[in-house]
Protein backbone atom coordinates (compact mmCIF):
# COMPACT_ATOMS: atom_id res chain seq x y z
CA UNK A 1 0.00 0.00 0.00
CA UNK A 2 1.43 3.33 -0.96
CA UNK A 3 1.13 6.55 0.95
CA UNK A 4 -1.85 7.78 -1.01
CA UNK A 5 -3.87 4.61 -0.50
CA UNK A 6 -3.05 4.53 3.17
CA UNK A 7 -4.04 8.12 3.70
CA UNK A 8 -7.16 7.77 1.60
CA UNK A 9 -8.25 4.91 3.80
CA UNK A 10 -7.40 6.89 6.88
CA UNK A 11 -9.48 9.80 5.75
CA UNK A 12 -12.36 7.62 4.68
CA UNK A 13 -12.54 5.70 7.90
CA UNK A 14 -12.34 8.57 10.27
CA UNK A 15 -15.34 10.28 8.75
CA UNK A 16 -13.64 13.63 8.52
CA UNK A 17 -12.90 13.93 12.18
CA UNK A 18 -9.19 14.38 11.79
CA UNK A 19 -9.76 18.00 12.60
CA UNK A 20 -11.41 17.19 15.92
CA UNK A 21 -9.60 15.83 18.92
CA UNK A 22 -12.36 13.68 20.36
CA UNK A 23 -12.01 10.80 17.94
CA UNK A 24 -8.83 9.77 19.68
CA UNK A 25 -10.59 7.46 22.06
CA UNK A 26 -9.89 3.90 23.02
CA UNK A 27 -11.40 1.13 20.96
CA UNK A 28 -15.02 0.47 21.62
CA UNK A 29 -15.81 -0.41 25.16
CA UNK A 30 -19.34 0.92 24.92
CA UNK A 31 -22.43 -1.20 24.60
CA UNK A 32 -24.01 -1.00 21.24
CA UNK A 33 -27.60 -0.02 21.39
CA UNK A 34 -28.21 -0.50 17.73
CA UNK A 35 -28.89 -4.17 17.47
CA UNK A 36 -31.47 -6.26 15.74
CA UNK A 37 -31.99 -7.56 12.32
CA UNK A 38 -33.83 -4.81 10.53
CA UNK A 39 -31.94 -2.57 8.17
CA UNK A 40 -32.77 -0.09 5.43
CA UNK A 41 -30.94 0.19 2.13
CA UNK A 42 -31.26 3.50 0.27
CA UNK A 43 -30.69 3.77 -3.44
CA UNK A 44 -30.60 7.42 -4.45
CA UNK A 45 -31.14 8.17 -8.14
CA UNK A 46 -29.09 11.29 -8.78
CA UNK A 47 -30.08 13.90 -11.31
CA UNK A 48 -33.86 13.86 -10.88
CA UNK A 49 -35.50 10.71 -12.18
CA UNK A 50 -38.44 11.18 -14.53
CA UNK A 51 -41.23 9.56 -12.51
CA UNK A 52 -43.80 9.80 -15.28
CA UNK A 53 -41.69 7.64 -17.59
CA UNK A 54 -40.77 5.28 -14.76
CA UNK A 55 -44.21 4.42 -13.43
CA UNK A 56 -46.36 5.44 -16.34
CA UNK A 57 -49.99 6.65 -16.47
CA UNK A 58 -50.43 4.82 -19.78
CA UNK A 59 -54.20 5.16 -19.83
CA UNK A 60 -54.19 8.94 -19.43
CA UNK A 61 -54.56 10.64 -22.84
CA UNK A 62 -52.93 13.77 -21.38
CA UNK A 63 -49.72 11.80 -20.90
CA UNK A 64 -49.51 11.30 -24.66
CA UNK A 65 -50.63 14.86 -25.40
CA UNK A 66 -48.02 16.45 -23.18
CA UNK A 67 -45.20 14.14 -24.11
CA UNK A 68 -45.44 13.87 -27.83
CA UNK A 69 -41.80 12.93 -28.33
CA UNK A 70 -40.96 10.83 -25.30
CA UNK A 71 -44.17 9.10 -24.19
CA UNK A 72 -43.91 5.34 -23.95
CA UNK A 73 -46.39 3.43 -26.00
CA UNK A 74 -49.03 1.52 -24.05
CA UNK A 75 -48.00 -1.64 -25.88
CA UNK A 76 -44.53 -1.67 -24.36
CA UNK A 77 -45.21 -0.84 -20.71
CA UNK A 78 -45.16 -3.74 -18.24
CA UNK A 79 -46.97 -4.79 -15.07
CA UNK A 80 -50.21 -2.90 -15.73
CA UNK A 81 -52.15 -2.10 -12.62
CA UNK A 82 -55.04 0.37 -12.33
CA UNK A 83 -53.97 2.61 -15.15
CA UNK A 84 -50.29 2.60 -14.21
CA UNK A 85 -47.45 0.45 -15.52
CA UNK A 86 -43.68 0.22 -15.39
CA UNK A 87 -41.16 1.30 -17.99
CA UNK A 88 -40.21 -1.78 -20.05
CA UNK A 89 -36.69 -1.65 -18.58
CA UNK A 90 -38.23 -2.24 -15.16
CA UNK A 91 -39.66 -5.64 -15.99
CA UNK A 92 -38.36 -7.11 -12.76
CA UNK A 93 -39.89 -4.27 -10.75
CA UNK A 94 -43.18 -5.49 -12.20
CA UNK A 95 -42.23 -9.00 -11.16
CA UNK A 96 -41.36 -7.92 -7.61
CA UNK A 97 -44.66 -6.12 -7.41
CA UNK A 98 -46.42 -9.22 -8.68
CA UNK A 99 -44.69 -11.17 -5.92
CA UNK A 100 -46.13 -8.71 -3.40
CA UNK A 101 -42.69 -7.38 -2.45
CA UNK A 102 -42.73 -3.92 -4.00
CA UNK A 103 -44.82 -0.92 -3.01
CA UNK A 104 -45.05 2.17 -5.16
CA UNK A 105 -45.73 5.42 -3.33
CA UNK A 106 -47.03 7.89 -5.89
CA UNK A 107 -46.54 11.66 -6.11
CA UNK A 108 -43.94 12.01 -3.39
CA UNK A 109 -42.46 15.46 -2.91
CA UNK A 110 -42.52 18.44 -0.56
CA UNK A 111 -44.12 21.88 -0.38
CA UNK A 112 -42.41 24.80 -2.13
CA UNK A 113 -40.31 22.47 -4.29
CA UNK A 114 -36.81 23.50 -5.34
CA UNK A 115 -35.50 22.60 -8.76
CA UNK A 116 -31.81 22.81 -7.96
CA UNK A 117 -30.19 19.35 -7.75
CA UNK A 118 -27.90 20.59 -5.05
CA UNK A 119 -30.51 22.10 -2.82
CA UNK A 120 -33.20 19.47 -3.40
CA UNK A 121 -30.80 16.67 -2.49
CA UNK A 122 -29.90 18.63 0.61
CA UNK A 123 -33.59 18.85 1.51
CA UNK A 124 -34.13 15.12 1.01
CA UNK A 125 -31.00 14.31 2.97
CA UNK A 126 -31.71 16.59 5.90
CA UNK A 127 -35.52 16.14 5.90
CA UNK A 128 -36.13 19.85 6.39
CA UNK A 129 -38.63 22.29 4.94
CA UNK A 130 -37.41 23.82 1.72
CA UNK A 131 -36.65 27.11 3.50
CA UNK A 132 -34.87 25.57 6.51
CA UNK A 133 -31.29 24.47 6.87
CA UNK A 134 -29.71 21.82 9.06
CA UNK A 135 -26.11 20.75 8.89
CA UNK A 136 -26.79 17.16 9.99
CA UNK A 137 -28.58 14.57 7.91
CA UNK A 138 -31.79 12.87 8.99
CA UNK A 139 -30.14 9.46 9.29
CA UNK A 140 -27.18 11.01 11.09
CA UNK A 141 -29.52 12.56 13.65
CA UNK A 142 -31.31 9.22 14.02
CA UNK A 143 -28.05 7.32 14.54
CA UNK A 144 -26.80 9.96 17.02
CA UNK A 145 -29.78 9.17 19.20
CA UNK A 146 -29.73 5.43 18.62
CA UNK A 147 -26.08 4.74 19.21
CA UNK A 148 -24.47 4.91 22.61
CA UNK A 149 -21.31 6.92 22.12
CA UNK A 150 -20.58 6.06 18.57
CA UNK A 151 -20.73 2.95 16.47
CA UNK A 152 -18.55 3.15 13.40
CA UNK A 153 -20.57 0.72 11.31
CA UNK A 154 -24.10 1.83 12.21
CA UNK A 155 -24.34 3.28 8.72
CA UNK A 156 -22.46 2.20 5.61
CA UNK A 157 -22.21 4.54 2.67
CA UNK A 158 -20.91 3.05 -0.57
CA UNK A 159 -19.75 6.09 -2.48
CA UNK A 160 -16.64 8.12 -3.15
CA UNK A 161 -17.83 11.03 -1.02
CA UNK A 162 -19.47 11.25 2.39
CA UNK A 163 -23.23 11.46 2.48
CA UNK A 164 -25.00 14.37 4.12
CA UNK A 165 -27.97 12.14 5.05
CA UNK A 166 -25.72 10.13 7.36
CA UNK A 167 -23.78 13.05 8.80
CA UNK A 168 -24.39 13.50 12.50
CA UNK A 169 -22.55 14.79 15.52
CA UNK A 170 -20.93 11.41 16.08
CA UNK A 171 -19.10 9.35 13.46
CA UNK A 172 -21.71 6.62 13.16
CA UNK A 173 -21.10 5.79 9.55
CA UNK A 174 -18.27 5.02 7.22
CA UNK A 175 -17.91 5.76 3.58
CA UNK A 176 -16.49 2.88 1.65
CA UNK A 177 -15.40 3.06 -1.96
CA UNK A 178 -14.76 -0.66 -2.14
CA UNK A 179 -15.13 -2.93 0.91
CA UNK A 180 -12.44 -5.16 -0.59
CA UNK A 181 -9.99 -2.59 0.60
CA UNK A 182 -10.80 -3.10 4.25
CA UNK A 183 -7.84 -4.67 5.93
CA UNK A 184 -7.84 -6.86 8.96
CA UNK A 185 -5.68 -5.62 11.78
CA UNK A 186 -2.45 -7.57 11.61
CA UNK A 187 -1.18 -6.56 15.00
CA UNK A 188 -2.70 -6.11 18.38
CA UNK A 189 -2.51 -2.37 18.78
CA UNK A 190 -3.12 -2.56 22.49
CA UNK A 191 0.31 -4.11 22.85
CA UNK A 192 2.09 -1.25 21.23
CA UNK A 193 3.85 0.74 23.90
CA UNK A 194 3.79 4.45 23.62
CA UNK A 195 7.00 5.92 22.39
CA UNK A 196 8.64 9.09 23.57
CA UNK A 197 7.71 10.66 20.33
CA UNK A 198 4.26 12.31 20.44
CA UNK A 199 4.13 12.69 16.66
CA UNK A 200 4.66 8.97 16.24
CA UNK A 201 1.95 8.19 18.76
CA UNK A 202 -0.40 10.51 16.95
CA UNK A 203 0.19 8.73 13.66
CA UNK A 204 -0.28 5.36 15.35
CA UNK A 205 -3.54 6.44 16.87
CA UNK A 206 -4.74 7.52 13.46
CA UNK A 207 -3.59 4.22 12.00
CA UNK A 208 -5.57 2.38 14.68
CA UNK A 209 -8.64 4.41 14.00
CA UNK A 210 -8.34 3.39 10.36
CA UNK A 211 -9.10 -0.17 11.23
CA UNK A 212 -12.00 0.69 13.46
CA UNK A 213 -15.07 -0.94 12.02
CA UNK A 214 -13.05 -3.05 9.66
CA UNK A 215 -13.03 -5.99 12.07
CA UNK A 216 -16.79 -6.18 12.02
CA UNK A 217 -16.84 -5.78 8.27
CA UNK A 218 -14.20 -8.44 7.71
CA UNK A 219 -16.07 -10.83 9.97
CA UNK A 220 -19.27 -10.21 8.06
CA UNK A 221 -17.52 -10.73 4.74
CA UNK A 222 -15.89 -13.92 5.99
CA UNK A 223 -19.23 -15.30 7.09
CA UNK A 224 -20.92 -14.74 3.75
CA UNK A 225 -20.27 -15.51 0.14
CA UNK A 226 -21.54 -14.51 -3.28
CA UNK A 227 -24.42 -16.79 -3.96
CA UNK A 228 -25.82 -15.40 -7.15
CA UNK A 229 -24.20 -13.64 -10.01
CA UNK A 230 -24.75 -9.89 -10.24
CA UNK A 231 -24.39 -7.79 -13.40
CA UNK A 232 -21.04 -6.05 -13.85
CA UNK A 233 -22.14 -2.52 -13.03
CA UNK A 234 -21.13 -0.20 -10.24
CA UNK A 235 -24.53 -0.20 -8.58
CA UNK A 236 -24.67 -4.00 -8.78
CA UNK A 237 -21.25 -4.25 -7.25
CA UNK A 238 -22.27 -1.97 -4.39
CA UNK A 239 -25.47 -3.90 -3.77
CA UNK A 240 -23.60 -7.19 -3.95
CA UNK A 241 -21.29 -5.94 -1.19
CA UNK A 242 -24.21 -4.72 0.86
CA UNK A 243 -25.82 -8.15 0.50
CA UNK A 244 -22.58 -9.77 1.68
CA UNK A 245 -22.51 -7.54 4.74
CA UNK A 246 -26.17 -8.18 5.54
CA UNK A 247 -25.81 -11.94 5.05
CA UNK A 248 -22.69 -11.88 7.20
CA UNK A 249 -24.72 -10.30 9.97
CA UNK A 250 -23.03 -6.91 10.13
CA UNK A 251 -24.97 -4.87 12.57
CA UNK A 252 -25.56 -1.85 10.35
CA UNK A 253 -28.94 -0.20 10.40
CA UNK A 254 -28.56 1.86 7.28
CA UNK A 255 -26.85 1.32 3.94
CA UNK A 256 -26.71 4.03 1.33
CA UNK A 257 -25.66 3.99 -2.29
CA UNK A 258 -26.54 5.88 -5.43
CA UNK A 259 -26.86 5.75 -9.18
CA UNK A 260 -26.25 8.86 -11.26
CA UNK A 261 -27.22 9.93 -14.77
CA UNK A 262 -30.92 10.68 -14.43
CA UNK A 263 -30.68 14.31 -15.52
CA UNK A 264 -32.29 13.64 -18.87
CA UNK A 265 -32.69 17.07 -20.47
CA UNK A 266 -31.84 15.60 -23.83
CA UNK A 267 -31.91 12.23 -25.56
CA UNK A 268 -34.09 10.96 -22.74
CA UNK A 269 -35.54 7.82 -24.32
CA UNK A 270 -32.26 5.99 -24.76
CA UNK A 271 -30.50 7.34 -21.65
CA UNK A 272 -33.44 6.64 -19.38
CA UNK A 273 -33.92 3.17 -20.83
CA UNK A 274 -30.30 2.33 -20.09
CA UNK A 275 -30.32 3.80 -16.60
CA UNK A 276 -33.53 2.08 -15.58
CA UNK A 277 -32.24 -1.23 -16.93
CA UNK A 278 -29.11 -0.77 -14.83
CA UNK A 279 -31.28 -0.07 -11.78
CA UNK A 280 -33.63 -2.95 -12.53
CA UNK A 281 -30.91 -5.55 -13.04
CA UNK A 282 -28.90 -4.52 -9.99
CA UNK A 283 -31.91 -4.35 -7.69
CA UNK A 284 -33.41 -7.58 -8.92
CA UNK A 285 -30.16 -9.44 -8.28
CA UNK A 286 -30.00 -7.90 -4.81
CA UNK A 287 -33.63 -8.80 -4.19
CA UNK A 288 -33.13 -12.39 -5.38
CA UNK A 289 -30.00 -12.74 -3.29
CA UNK A 290 -31.78 -11.57 -0.12
CA UNK A 291 -34.84 -13.61 -0.88
CA UNK A 292 -32.78 -16.74 -1.34
CA UNK A 293 -31.05 -16.05 1.96
CA UNK A 294 -34.49 -15.53 3.54
CA UNK A 295 -33.54 -12.06 4.63
CA UNK A 296 -35.80 -9.95 2.46
CA UNK A 297 -38.32 -9.44 5.25
CA UNK A 298 -35.57 -7.82 7.35
CA UNK A 299 -34.25 -5.53 4.64
CA UNK A 300 -36.22 -2.55 3.39
CA UNK A 301 -34.94 -1.13 0.11
CA UNK A 302 -35.90 2.47 -0.64
CA UNK A 303 -35.49 3.93 -4.15
CA UNK A 304 -35.92 7.68 -4.61
CA UNK A 305 -34.66 10.73 -6.46
CA UNK A 306 -34.33 14.41 -5.49
CA UNK A 307 -37.18 15.43 -7.80
CA UNK A 308 -39.21 14.25 -10.75
CA UNK A 309 -39.31 16.04 -14.05
CA UNK A 310 -41.69 18.45 -15.74
CA UNK A 311 -44.82 16.92 -17.20
CA UNK A 312 -44.37 18.36 -20.68
CA UNK A 313 -41.34 17.29 -22.61
CA UNK A 314 -38.86 19.83 -23.95
CA UNK A 315 -38.53 18.09 -27.30
CA UNK A 316 -36.05 15.36 -26.69
CA UNK A 317 -36.05 15.24 -22.91
CA UNK A 318 -37.51 16.75 -19.78
CA UNK A 319 -36.50 19.54 -17.42
CA UNK A 320 -36.45 19.60 -13.62
CA UNK A 321 -39.83 19.07 -12.03
CA UNK A 322 -41.36 18.13 -8.71
CA UNK A 323 -43.18 15.05 -7.42
CA UNK A 324 -42.28 11.50 -8.42
CA UNK A 325 -42.89 7.95 -7.21
CA UNK A 326 -40.79 6.24 -4.56
CA UNK A 327 -40.31 2.49 -4.49
CA UNK A 328 -40.12 0.33 -1.38
CA UNK A 329 -38.92 -3.24 -1.82
CA UNK A 330 -38.87 -5.93 0.88
CA UNK A 331 -39.04 -5.28 4.62
CA UNK A 332 -42.45 -6.88 4.75
CA UNK A 333 -44.12 -4.11 2.79
CA UNK A 334 -47.63 -4.71 1.57
CA UNK A 335 -46.84 -4.69 -2.14
CA UNK A 336 -49.40 -1.99 -2.77
CA UNK A 337 -49.70 1.10 -4.91
CA UNK A 338 -50.22 3.99 -2.52
CA UNK A 339 -51.54 7.40 -3.45
CA UNK A 340 -53.60 8.48 -6.40
CA UNK A 341 -52.37 8.24 -9.95
CA UNK A 342 -50.64 11.44 -11.09
CA UNK A 343 -53.20 14.08 -12.03
CA UNK A 344 -51.99 15.56 -15.28
CA UNK A 345 -55.00 17.84 -15.54
CA UNK A 346 -54.28 19.67 -12.30
CA UNK A 347 -50.74 20.96 -12.48
CA UNK A 348 -48.88 23.65 -10.62
CA UNK A 349 -47.29 25.76 -13.31
CA UNK A 350 -46.71 22.67 -15.45
CA UNK A 351 -45.53 20.49 -12.59
CA UNK A 352 -47.17 17.66 -10.67
CA UNK A 353 -48.54 18.57 -7.26
CA UNK A 354 -47.10 16.36 -4.57
CA UNK A 355 -49.53 14.29 -2.58
CA UNK A 356 -47.32 12.53 -0.07
CA UNK A 357 -44.49 14.30 1.73
CA UNK A 358 -41.21 12.37 1.58
CA UNK A 359 -40.86 12.92 5.33
CA UNK A 360 -44.03 10.87 5.85
CA UNK A 361 -42.21 8.00 4.19
CA UNK A 362 -39.19 8.61 6.42
CA UNK A 363 -41.53 8.67 9.44
CA UNK A 364 -42.96 5.28 8.43
CA UNK A 365 -39.52 3.79 7.97
CA UNK A 366 -38.30 5.04 11.34
CA UNK A 367 -41.42 4.10 13.21
CA UNK A 368 -42.15 0.73 11.70
CA UNK A 369 -38.72 -0.56 10.77
CA UNK A 370 -36.51 1.07 13.38
CA UNK A 371 -39.08 1.40 16.22
CA UNK A 372 -37.95 5.00 16.57
CA UNK A 373 -39.95 8.08 17.44
CA UNK A 374 -39.40 10.18 14.30
CA UNK A 375 -40.43 13.39 16.07
CA UNK A 376 -37.15 13.22 18.00
CA UNK A 377 -35.28 14.17 14.86
CA UNK A 378 -37.75 16.89 13.98
CA UNK A 379 -40.00 15.05 11.54
CA UNK A 380 -43.54 16.25 12.14
CA UNK A 381 -45.27 14.58 9.21
CA UNK A 382 -47.57 11.67 9.83
CA UNK A 383 -46.30 8.28 8.66
CA UNK A 384 -47.69 6.88 5.43
CA UNK A 385 -50.27 4.31 6.32
CA UNK A 386 -50.59 0.96 4.59
CA UNK A 387 -46.93 0.66 3.76
CA UNK A 388 -45.85 -2.26 5.93
CA UNK A 389 -47.70 -5.37 7.03
CA UNK B 1 -26.68 17.99 49.02
CA UNK B 2 -28.97 16.93 46.23
CA UNK B 3 -27.86 14.51 43.58
CA UNK B 4 -28.55 17.14 40.95
CA UNK B 5 -25.84 19.33 42.34
CA UNK B 6 -23.33 16.51 42.09
CA UNK B 7 -23.86 15.91 38.43
CA UNK B 8 -20.71 16.75 36.58
CA UNK B 9 -21.08 19.31 33.90
CA UNK B 10 -20.35 17.62 30.63
CA UNK B 11 -21.46 19.86 27.87
CA UNK B 12 -19.60 20.57 24.71
CA UNK B 13 -19.32 24.03 23.46
CA UNK B 14 -20.58 24.32 19.92
CA UNK B 15 -18.26 26.43 17.89
CA UNK B 16 -19.50 28.07 14.77
CA UNK B 17 -17.06 27.06 12.08
CA UNK B 18 -16.50 29.59 9.37
CA UNK B 19 -14.71 29.40 6.09
CA UNK B 20 -13.62 32.08 3.74
CA UNK B 21 -14.84 31.85 0.16
CA UNK B 22 -15.89 34.20 -2.58
CA UNK B 23 -19.71 34.32 -2.62
CA UNK B 24 -19.67 35.94 -6.04
CA UNK B 25 -18.24 32.84 -7.66
CA UNK B 26 -19.81 29.52 -8.55
CA UNK B 27 -19.16 25.91 -7.54
CA UNK B 28 -16.07 25.63 -9.72
CA UNK B 29 -14.47 28.88 -8.60
CA UNK B 30 -14.99 27.91 -4.96
CA UNK B 31 -13.54 24.45 -5.57
CA UNK B 32 -10.54 26.05 -7.27
CA UNK B 33 -10.20 28.61 -4.50
CA UNK B 34 -10.12 25.97 -1.78
CA UNK B 35 -7.97 23.51 -3.73
CA UNK B 36 -5.37 26.18 -4.45
CA UNK B 37 -5.26 27.06 -0.81
CA UNK B 38 -5.22 23.56 0.63
CA UNK B 39 -4.12 20.94 -1.85
CA UNK B 40 -0.81 20.44 -3.56
CA UNK B 41 -2.31 18.42 -6.39
CA UNK B 42 -5.78 17.86 -7.81
CA UNK B 43 -6.60 14.92 -10.06
CA UNK B 44 -9.69 14.19 -12.15
CA UNK B 45 -11.42 11.92 -9.67
CA UNK B 46 -10.94 14.42 -6.85
CA UNK B 47 -12.30 17.17 -9.06
CA UNK B 48 -15.31 14.98 -9.87
CA UNK B 49 -15.95 14.22 -6.20
CA UNK B 50 -15.70 17.90 -5.34
CA UNK B 51 -18.13 18.82 -8.10
CA UNK B 52 -20.44 16.22 -6.64
CA UNK B 53 -20.23 17.89 -3.27
CA UNK B 54 -20.76 21.34 -4.75
CA UNK B 55 -22.96 20.80 -7.78
CA UNK B 56 -23.22 23.23 -10.67
CA UNK B 57 -26.46 24.63 -9.34
CA UNK B 58 -25.05 25.35 -5.88
CA UNK B 59 -25.85 28.92 -4.87
CA UNK B 60 -22.97 30.50 -2.92
CA UNK B 61 -25.10 33.50 -2.00
CA UNK B 62 -27.60 31.44 -0.08
CA UNK B 63 -27.57 32.18 3.65
CA UNK B 64 -26.38 28.69 4.57
CA UNK B 65 -23.98 28.12 1.69
CA UNK B 66 -21.13 27.93 4.21
CA UNK B 67 -22.46 24.55 5.44
CA UNK B 68 -21.83 23.07 2.03
CA UNK B 69 -18.45 24.74 1.64
CA UNK B 70 -17.43 23.29 5.01
CA UNK B 71 -18.45 19.85 3.76
CA UNK B 72 -16.13 20.45 0.82
CA UNK B 73 -13.43 21.49 3.28
CA UNK B 74 -14.00 18.27 5.25
CA UNK B 75 -13.54 16.26 2.08
CA UNK B 76 -10.35 18.13 1.24
CA UNK B 77 -8.83 17.64 4.68
CA UNK B 78 -9.24 13.91 4.32
CA UNK B 79 -7.25 13.74 1.11
CA UNK B 80 -3.62 12.67 1.18
CA UNK B 81 -2.95 15.75 -0.94
CA UNK B 82 -4.12 18.03 1.86
CA UNK B 83 -1.33 20.34 2.92
CA UNK B 84 -0.99 20.50 6.65
CA UNK B 85 1.70 23.11 6.38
Amino acid sequence: MNRRNFLTLTGTFTGGLLVLPDFLHAFGSQNNLVIGEQCIVFVQLNGGNDGLNTFIPFEDPLYYELRTKIALNKDVVVGRNKGMAFHPSLKDFAQMQQNGDLTVIQNVGYPEPIRSHFRSQEIWQTATDSNKYINEGWLGRFLDLQCNGHQATAGINLDSIDNLALKGNEPNFITVKDPNRFKVKSDKEENITLSDNPQLDFVRKIANSVTEGSDEIQKALAKSKNEISYPKTELSKNLEWIARLIKGNLNSKVYYTSLGGFDTHDNQLSIHERKLADLNDALFSFYSDLKQAQLLQNVTIVVFSEFGRRVKDNGNGTDHGTAAPMFIIGGNNKGAILGKNPNLADLDNGDLKHQIDFRSVYASLLKEKMSFDYSKIGIMNKPVSGLFA
Amino acid sequence: MTSDAEKPKAEFEKIEVKIDFDPNGNNKTIITELSNRLLFKVNDSMQKDMENLLKYDFDPKEAHANFAVIRLFDYITKLPEYQLI
